[in-house]
This record gives structure tokens, sequence and C-alpha cells, in this order.
């Protein structure tokens, strides 16, 4: 996270507050510790990302080659027989709901995604997820989870950030 | 009993393994009924597994009205006021049981609504 941070959000190659670029680096720990938690990715997780200063947008991926959302969640609910009639549209769905977690440990959690979806919205970002065969696209005004026909084994983040610190206002700044 | 969080986590607090340090050292002091304020000054960076620890499993055997009234949370920032917001509604909704009846029915009537 220091070079996240400080080396490559933070080297003075993308126009972003400090406030704004922590807050960026608070939301992808939550995607790092859903992929190392939950993915099962055998060969690790791999980040990428691009800047594009004309459109002051900062497009940050997470990919991890694991189990996928959609079967995950089908795995969690396999005592209900019906948990493979499930489709991973509304696997991916439930994923994103507050305290829904395939991992309970007795405590409550499973708010990371929650937490990320708000911050998309008040960043007037967007957020694409590819897992399994599912799909699902957030943004400020929607929340659209689809079945796709292609299949992936694993789990793509794709976020897109705008680094204008003026569209970053939070509800009780507004 | 006041904590600066920054003197004892550093300015990022995401890790569950930090939010249990400072949970070990609050939650036993929240149980005599004594006041804990965390300072959160300096600290820059905010992740919802180290919430969930330090604070979220305090509702485990503390009311939410001792929360209220015993534990400040001060200097946050509007980065981690709306993480630890999220873990707090959380916390207070959990249910430890698993109703996986429940579960499958909510996620096959959201589908049955949404092709009506």
């Amino acid at each position: 996270m220091d070079y996240l941070t400080d080396e490559w959000i933070g080297r003075g190659w993308i126009q972003v507050s400090n406030r704004l670029k922590n807050a960026v680096v608070g939301r992808m720990w939550e995607i790092y510790c859903n992929a190392f938690e939950h993915a099962g990715s055998g060969i690790g997780v791999f980040s990428c990302g691009q800047y594009f200063p004309n459109e002051n947008q900062l497009i940050l991926s997470v990919v991890d080659f694991g189990y996928g959302i959609a079967a995950n969640v089908r795995n969690f609910l396999k005592f209900d027989p019906r948990a493979n009639q499930l489709t991973a549209a509304h696997c991916l769905r439930w994923a994103f709901g507050p305290g829904h977690t395939t991992r309970p440990n007795g405590m409550a959690r499973g708010i990371g995604l929650d937490v990320l979806k708000e911050f998309i919205k008040v960043n007037h970002g967007k957020l694409e997820v590819y897992s399994n065969e599912g799909c699902a696209s957030i943004d400020h005004g929607n929340e659209i989870f689809t079945n796709r026909e292609s299949f992936f084994e694993g789990t793509i983040f794709h976020i897109t950030l705008i680094c204008d610190e003026t569209r970053y206002q939070l509800a009780d700044e507004i | 009993m006041e904590l600066k969080i920054f003197d004892i986590i550093g300015k990022r607090c995401i890790t569950k393994e930090n939010g249990q340090r400072i949970f070990e050292r609050i939650h036993p002091v929240l149980l005599k009924g004594e006041n804990v304020t965390l300072d959160f000054g300096g600290v820059e960076q905010f992740a919802s597994p180290f919430f969930n620890y330090a604070i979220g499993q305090l509702f485990k055997d503390i009311k939410d009205e001792d929360f209220e009234k015993l534990l400040s949370i001060d200097n946050l920032g509007n980065d981690g006021h709306l993480v630890v917001k999220r873990v707090i509604e959380n916390a207070k909704n959990y249910h430890r049981d698993i109703d996986y009846k429940k579960v499958v029915d909510s996620i096959l009537q959201q589908t049955e609504a949404e092709a009506g």
C-alpha cells in the first residue's frame, strides 16, 4: 500500500488531492482483501492502472484467477438445494449487499463492496466487475447486474475514478 | 482512556490485525463501564476490516446505548466517517446464525420482482 500511495498515485503524475488519494487507497485495500481472502487464486492477485490526463480520470484494475464470486456464493448457500439455480447476476448483487459474506467468522463483516460502491457513487466514477458469467456495472445513478454469454474463471474489478476534488463530496458535505 | 491511534497503528487503519489490537485494549475498559476516546488525528487511510475488528465486534456484548454513551471517536475525517458509519450499521444488524433458506428466498424473490 506504500507503493500505491507514494510511488504510484502519489508520484506527482496524477492531479489528485491527498484526501482523494487516501480514499482511493483505502478502497483498493477493500478489493485486495476480498481477493486474497475469498478468491482462492493460486497464482495471486494482479493490479494495474492508467491515468488519462485529458479526462482527469484514473482507471485501476484488480484481477484474480480464483473461483469467482458466483461460484463462491453458490457454494456458501449449498445447504439450500436451490443454490445452483442462482444466476451469476443475482449472486453478484447479493455479494454487494451490506453484511453479506461467504466467509462468516462469528462477527459482523461483509461491507467492503458496499463501502466501495458508495465511494464510486460519491466520486461519480464507475465500477465494473466481471466474474464467472456475471457482470456488474455501478455508477452514480445505476446498479446493473447481468449475465453474460462468456465465462471467466476469476474476478476482474475495473474502476474508473474522477480525479476532480469538486466531484468528490461526501453526503455530509453536501 | 484515550488512545491516539496514529501513535499505536500509524497513518493506515486498514488491516483486521491492527483493528484487533485496538479492540483488545478498549473492550475490557468499555465492559467496566468506563469511557474510551479513540483519536484518529493523523490517520489518513481507512478500510472496513480494521473497523470491523476494532469496533464492530464490540456490539457482541456491549449494548447499543452503552456504545453511544461510552465510546467517542474523534478526528476521523469524512472518509473515515463513511467507513465507520457503515461498520456500525452493519454490526447493529448482525445476526450470528445464518438462515441459508432465507438468503436464497430473498435472492429468488428479487428475481421474481424484476421479472414481473
